[in-house]
């Protein structure tokens, strides 16, 4: 009688999808990529940037174009958002002209940026904590954490687990991929891109991805109007 | 069986037909050979959920307070969980079989019909565990990806799990009037579709194919519930087929490394 499968995607829901993503660390100057202190350093950036992002999504006084503006900052110096759009795309990344890498880059932070700000309000109470890091390949460095929200009683209870990797690039560790109970957002992201471009080409993408933007910023606006109204 | 229980046995049968029809063996290449068909489904659940589901559940959070959906919720969990111990047990995971045995027996009892979940105050936490589960354990391939009708997402490898949680679930065997069994249907529908608001909400936030973000997401998802963490993250080389490595690749990804 129970729908399984939805339960067992409602379990995916159950990994706060939406805090981690807007868990954009701080800057920092990070040591050489060898140096064992890096992988404090990472840690670091993920503990910091969750926090001030949470603050900022927290923070019952600021409206919502104010908090996309915020968390539009952050992201900044958190995300490496030129790795993230080439991975996200894949191979048709290489067939871009410059002025459209450009574009690509400057639409998907917006979109990347909105769903982040964004995040339900359930996702909001919820804490994150770093549970450990390991090296990875290239040099890069995935930091695990925990999502901790509150059981009836108060107590914390574990409710997913999300990966953030990082890659260092001018001396700054940035985020370049999260992985969520074992899905990779980046891969993901492709999936879509390649089932737009193989449809309808890299014009429809764009045109998709303009439109998913446009969305982001009428809803922004409807929410603010709606507050301010009352 | 959710919203149209009658189909009974029937249900079951054509699952199985369905498995053996579209070939258990054969893993394909392309992990949607059906996308087009699947793509049609996927806009017909998503029409019912826009239309009827998504209504239902914003007033059923609405009127109903939420110690009493979350006694709903539990109470369904627990009709299902039959389902969760047989599995185990299939699997071979006796100890968890056991305690979810366990969990099941003090919830049904202390727990007034599975309403308050005593068991994990009692350290016997929920799992989630279905035959699907089962038969890739087993070493069957997951099969073409599937959209079915009303329950969404699947791969020829779950649909006999249908069947199973169809069958194991103690309801199925009792006579409930159909009185009783439509309101039923109803609040289970209504309770399901509220415990996947927020997924639901993310994906319409996030997705740019919602077709394709949702069948990546189940496929993973499932890949990591058979595999365990052994499946973590995208193909080899996904990292670095985009650009000519600009960092030394230094050790392999292996170790832990503690704060300091």
């Amino acid at each position: 009688m129970k729908c399984a499968i939805f339960c067992t995607v409602a379990a995916l829901c159950a990994a706060p999808l939406c805090a981690p993503l807007c868990a954009a660390p701080a800057p920092s100057t990070a040591p050489a990529a060898n140096d064992p202190g890096s992988a404090a350093t990472a840690r670091l950036a993920v503990e910091e940037g969750v926090r001030r992002s949470l603050a900022i999504l927290r923070d019952p006084n600021l409206s919502r174009a104010e908090k996309s503006q915020r968390i539009g900052q952050i992201a900044d110096d958190a995300i490496d958002f030129e790795t993230v759009s080439r991975l996200a795309l894949g191979p048709p990344w290489k067939q871009l002209t410059d002025a459209q890498k450009e574009e690509f880059v400057r639409e998907f932070r917006k979109h990347v940026v909105a769903i982040c700000a964004h995040a339900p309000d359930g996702y909001r109470d919820q804490q994150v904590e770093v549970a450990g890091d390991k090296q990875e390949e290239r040099g890069d460095w995935t930091v695990h954490t925990r999502i901790l929200g509150k059981q009836d009683d108060g107590t914390p209870k574990e409710t997913g687990q999300v990966d953030f990797r990082l890659r260092r690039r001018d001396g700054r560790w940035r985020i370049i991929d999260l992985n969520l109970e074992g899905i990779s957002i980046a891969a993901n992201l492709r999936a879509q891109f390649q089932a737009i471009i193989s449809n309808g080409g890299i014009d429809r993408m764009f045109q998709v991805l303009r439109q998913r933007d446009e969305a982001h910023e009428n809803a922004d606006r409807a929410a603010d109007k709606a507050t301010t109204g009352k | 069986m959710w919203l149209l229980r009658p189909w009974r046995v029937g249900a079951a049968t054509a699952a199985c037909a369905l498995l053996f029809l579209t070939g258990c063996g054969t893993y394909p290449q392309n992990p949607d050979p059906y996308e087009r068909l699947n793509r049609v489904m996927y806009n017909v659940n998503d029409g019912i959920d826009k239309a009827a589901l998504k209504p239902l559940s914003d007033v059923y959070v609405a009127i109903v307070p939420k110690p009493v959906r979350q006694g709903l919720g539990n109470a369904f969990n627990n009709l299902g969980y039959l389902n969760v111990i047989l599995n185990d047990f299939l699997q071979g995971k006796v100890d968890q079989g056991f305690a979810d045995a366990g969990r099941m027996a003090v919830n049904s009892t202390v727990g007034v019909a599975g309403i308050f979940d005593v068991a994990t105050k009692w350290n016997l936490p929920e799992h989630k565990n279905d035959f699907g589960i089962t038969l890739g354990k087993w070493g069957a391939e997951p099969g073409p990806y599937l959209v079915l009708p009303l329950f969404g997402p699947a791969t020829v490898r779950d649909v006999p799990g249908r069947g199973v949680s169809m069958v194991t679930n103690p309801l199925y065997w009792v006579d409930v009037p159909l009185a009783a069994s439509i309101p039923m249907g109803v609040l289970e529908a209504a309770q399901t579709r509220a415990d996947l608001n927020d997924l639901l909400k993310f994906r319409d936030e996030a997705a740019i194919d919602p077709y394709v973000f949702v069948r990546e997401g189940y496929l993973n998802y499932r890949r990591r519930q058979i595999q365990g963490t052994k499946a973590t993250g995208p193909a080899p080389g996904f990292y670095d087929e985009d650009e000519p490595a600009t960092q030394p690749t230094t050790r392999p990804a292996t170790e832990r490394v503690t704060a300091r």
